[in-house]
């Protein structure tokens, strides 16, 4: 026995003691991790909803907001289809400060093969997209084929496989990253295979309220506003000028999401801080009442030579030891219910939520056990500080 | 190693009674020497154990130094005063004063892993525990030990380490006779030996191992006989 296996020697032959110290660390461990993960996934989350929509604005026929949630469709990836002339096209081209636009068609699926629930199908135009496409062209450089789909990552469906929808054979060409919005759970085909499509569903009798031509239909249209032009005019020179359709700033439609995530965010920062001052509280309270319970142990190790210094790193060796345990500890448990349940805390907080890369994971790990292992010693200092300065005389003189 | 206590004295501040600032021990003279047995004999409260810390280096006296080979103790910074002490001093102290973490061989053998690159073996270690008649309890931990057991597993850390003074504050205490004797028969084959041996004891029997004797009264020290006297 020598004075570096005394610390683990004196955890080991208190297991209740250790045990109650290191669930602690274990929480401030847990709480950290978890927390900073959550909120970093829902900014994720967020900083990749606005990377996907990639547009300042969404046209969208101005009957459709009175229909259907267009919050949901856009941001959500909930089902809903609404359709305007793709004439459109050309008349917001000629508004001031269209730099980029491109249309988009929409069908939702009522039961494809590949999923228990309707999902939402978007036919993009691949010439002039700026929205989608840089998120395909990730997993998938090629021009899309007819009836070759793209799939969110949420949709069951791997690459090569065939996934029916309105008895129509689609071709997984690829699937895309995850973003953490409902998004992940859209299908994405060309502008002509979205077609053929609502053909086949029309074929089968469902009634889509297409007036007009099918073939000429369209259901939004993503515009991209150039530098230099204010936004919100662009949206108010649309909605004055082209008749029969609704301009929507995608910031506006970003805001309250925004505003839940931030108060979500603050809501998880402020439960980290309030942990970490009890769980602090308590560690201090309880280093603090050993002072008075090992007295005497220390007491004897000075009467047996050891030196002030030697006795405050024994204390503190002991409470890095636990702080390291606890740490990693908590780190895994948090990390094994946040990670494989992050599907879950989405739903369960319904905003988007990305979780962040295995570098940053690491990362945040590496910060939380850091941080416990900074703690954990600093709050059994003051103990250690008294401990070693125990009058050895004491024992002598107490007898017991 | 001799031992010179020097016009040491130490008060004592109570925080009630009328008798609030009292000398444990009043200004005293000691010598300890190597190769002999000082036994301490006094009543109760009268400073025998006060005396005891003060030169084992443990109680800053109030006033007085008490020098080791020349070298005044207190004057050492901590981290030297404590080798010092583990190098050349052992106190056996009142009562419990057994590691309740570590068995009893780990007890025996801590004291000489602090600073000692050659530290004893546990072979030693269980020789030192059988000739006190406990080297079946090596492996135990002191919970688990009687009040007697436990006393003299204190006494053979102390002796294990062959210290050039060694301290024994009422060392036979809990024990019968025969222990007893045991353990005053290897005090005095210590001091025989060359360390120099401090006995603070009421047990009567201790005189036939002293070469001098003292008598501490209400904090004053006399001596009753003296080596050098006879």
């Amino acid at each position: 026995m020598t004075p570096r296996q005394l610390p683990l020697r004196n955890l080991k032959r208190k297991p209740a003691r250790t045990a109650g110290l290191l669930l602690l660390v274990l929480f401030l461990a847990f709480s950290l991790f978890a927390g900073t993960v959550i909120s970093m996934s829902l900014q994720r989350g967020l900083g990749s909803l606005e990377a996907r929509l990639g547009a300042d604005i969404i046209v969208v026929p101005s009957s459709a907001k009175s229909k259907v949630d267009l919050d949901g469709i856009f941001l959500q990836g909930t089902t809903g289809y609404f359709y305007m002339d793709a004439g459109y096209v050309d008349k917001l081209q000629a508004i001031s400060g269209v730099e980029q636009l491109s249309p988009q068609l929409f069908l939702a699926s009522l039961r494809a093969s590949c999923c228990t629930i309707p999902v939402q199908v978007i036919g993009i135009d691949q010439a002039t997209d700026f929205s989608i496409q840089p998120w395909i062209t990730k997993s998938y450089s090629k021009a899309l084929g007819d009836l070759d789909v793209v799939v969110g990552c949420k949709v069951n469906a791997d690459i090569g496989e065939s996934i029916k929808i309105y008895g129509e054979n689609c071709k997984v060409v690829a699937r895309l990253d995850a973003t953490g919005t409902g998004l992940d759970t859209a299908i994405y085909c060309s502008m002509d295979s979205l077609r053929h499509l609502l053909e086949s569903a029309r074929a089968l009798g469902h009634d889509l309220k297409i007036s007009g031509d099918p073939a000429q239909v369209i259901s939004a249209v993503y515009i991209r506003v150039g530098d230099g032009y204010d936004i919100q005019k662009v949206v108010d020179d649309i909605n004055l000028h082209v008749r029969k359709v609704q301009a929507v700033r995608t910031k506006s439609m970003l805001t309250g999401i925004a505003d839940s995530l931030s108060g979500v965010s603050r809501s998880v920062r402020l439960l980290i801080l309030v942990i970490w001052i009890l769980c602090i509280v308590i560690l201090l309270i309880a280093f603090g009442m050993l002072i008075h319970e090992r007295k005497k142990e220390f007491a004897v190790l000075r009467v047996l030579g050891m030196s002030r210094a030697m006795l405050a790193r024994m204390m503190l060796s002991e409470s890095f030891l636990l702080s390291l345990m606890g740490s990693i500890l908590g780190t895994a448990l948090a990390a094994l219910l946040v990670l494989p349940f992050s599907t879950l805390i989405e739903g369960l907080l319904n905003l988007p939520f990305l979780l962040p890369d295995t570098p940053a994971l690491l990362g945040i790990a590496l910060f939380t056990v850091l941080a416990c292992l900074v703690i954990g010693p600093l709050s059994s200092a003051f103990a250690a500080f008294r401990l070693s300065r125990v009058d050895p005389a004491a024992i002598l003189k107490e007898g017991a | 190693m001799q031992l010179h206590a020097e016009g040491i004295e130490k008060r004592f501040f109570r925080k009630t009674g009328s008798a609030n600032n009292f000398f444990a021990v009043s200004k005293t003279d000691f010598d300890l020497l190597p190769g002999a047995v000082t036994v301490l004999v006094g009543r109760s409260g009268s400073g025998k154990t006060t005396l005891l810390q003060m030169l084992s280096g443990l109680l800053s006296p109030t006033s007085g130094k008490v020098f080791a080979d020349g070298t005044d103790l207190y004057s050492l910074p901590d981290k030297a005063l404590s080798r010092f002490r583990s190098t050349h001093l052992a106190v056996i102290p009142q009562g419990l004063s057994l590691l309740q973490n570590l068995t009893v061989m780990e007890n025996l053998l801590l004291p000489g892993s602090l600073y000692s690159k050659s530290p004893v073996t546990e072979g030693t270690a269980l020789e030192m525990l059988e000739k006190l008649g406990i080297g079946h309890l090596a492996g135990v931990y002191p919970t688990e030990l009687s009040g007697g057991e436990s006393r003299r597993v204190a006494i053979s850390r102390a002796l294990l380490h062959r210290p050039d003074v060694l301290f024994a504050d009422e060392p036979t205490g809990d024990l019968d006779d025969e222990n007893t004797d045991l353990v005053l028969d290897l005090l005095q084959a210590e001091a025989r030996r060359g360390a120099a041996v401090l006995l603070v004891t009421h047990e009567a029997g201790a005189e036939r191992i002293a070469d001098n004797v003292y008598r501490m009264t209400a904090g004053k020290l006399s001596c009753e006989r003296s080596a050098h006297e006879a």
